[in-house]
């Protein structure tokens, strides 16, 4: 019977249309959020002295860290109608603006250059940094929140 | 000018690509572990170790760090996402999940890191 069946099978196939096109967009905005991410890190590196222990690799960290527990937190409340908004953000721009590969192999080259007490304060500096970081900027947004509740 | 459209390119292949291994790995593990990140991470170190390695002893070009390391090995891995991962373990009550997520994340990044810098070493080293 034409109209019965067909008409479900319609619903379903414009489900999964505008699933796939979701998840297009999702992965096209956490690319181009990627991309000013790494773009921001780029810069921190180019404007903090090399040389050493990496001052920028870690202070990338650290921010992000504080960033992502801000963001996490407000976005969906903040903007619940701008559902690619944390993906952009949260996926894209922070994630990509922090690097645990570069991290890692910093510590690798100070321990390689014989340096492993230096290599062991990298390790632990960051790590800590980054948890206290990222407890901060939760806390800070959940206050946030609380604080202005109904008001947006 | 030419560092930072590298950087951009490599990021922009980096930053779906962890997107999409993350999305993977929740389907296959759908329990609170943050699997992807760490795969991510583990992954990442491995080849930007390799490629830390090959500048060193000369045989990656210098183009290749913007490229591969800065852009598509610092898009892909994350510091943040591990730190807001191991926070939301820890909120949930599940302690000793974070802990072994720091462990995992620090130990087996630095391992492949090294692994990395010691095969890139036996080329041309």
């Amino acid at each position: 019977m034409p109209g019965t069946l067909p008409k479900a099978a319609l619903g379903d196939y414009r489900r999964a249309v505008m699933a796939g096109r979701s998840q297009l967009a999702t992965v096209g905005v956490v690319a181009l959020g990627g991309v000013v991410g790494s773009l921001a890190r780029h810069g921190v590196g180019v404007a903090l002295p090399t040389g050493g222990p990496s001052l920028a690799t870690w202070s990338v960290n650290l921010l992000g860290s504080f960033l992502i527990g801000v963001v996490a937190v407000l976005a969906p409340r903040v903007w619940p109608r701008l559902p690619l908004l944390r993906p952009f953000l949260v996926t894209g721009v922070i994630s990509g603006f922090t690097t645990f590969s570069a991290h890692s192999v910093e510590v690798t080259a100070l321990l390689v250059a014989g340096r492993p007490a230096v290599a062991v304060l990298v390790l632990a500096g960051t790590l800590l940094g980054a948890l206290v970081a990222v407890a901060g900027g939760d806390a800070f947004a959940r206050w946030v929140v609380r604080t202005r509740e109904g008001r947006w | 000018m030419l560092t930072s459209l590298l950087v951009a390119v490599g990021a922009g292949v980096g930053a779906p690509l962890r997107y999409l291994v993350d999305r993977a790995a929740r389907r296959w593990y759908p329990g609170p572990f943050p699997l992807g990140t760490l795969l991510v991470n583990v992954s990442g170190s491995l080849v930007f170790g390799l490629l830390a390695a090959g500048l060193v002893a000369g045989w990656a070009p210098t183009w290749s760090e913007p490229l591969l390391g800065a852009g598509l090995c610092g898009a892909f891995t994350t510091y943040s996402t591990f730190a807001h991962d191991t926070l939301a373990l820890f909120d949930d009550r599940r302690r000793w999940l974070a802990l072994a997520n720091v462990g995992a994340n620090l130990a087996l990044g630095l391992a492949a890191a090294a692994l990395g810098w010691g095969l890139g070493s036996l080329f041309l080293g």
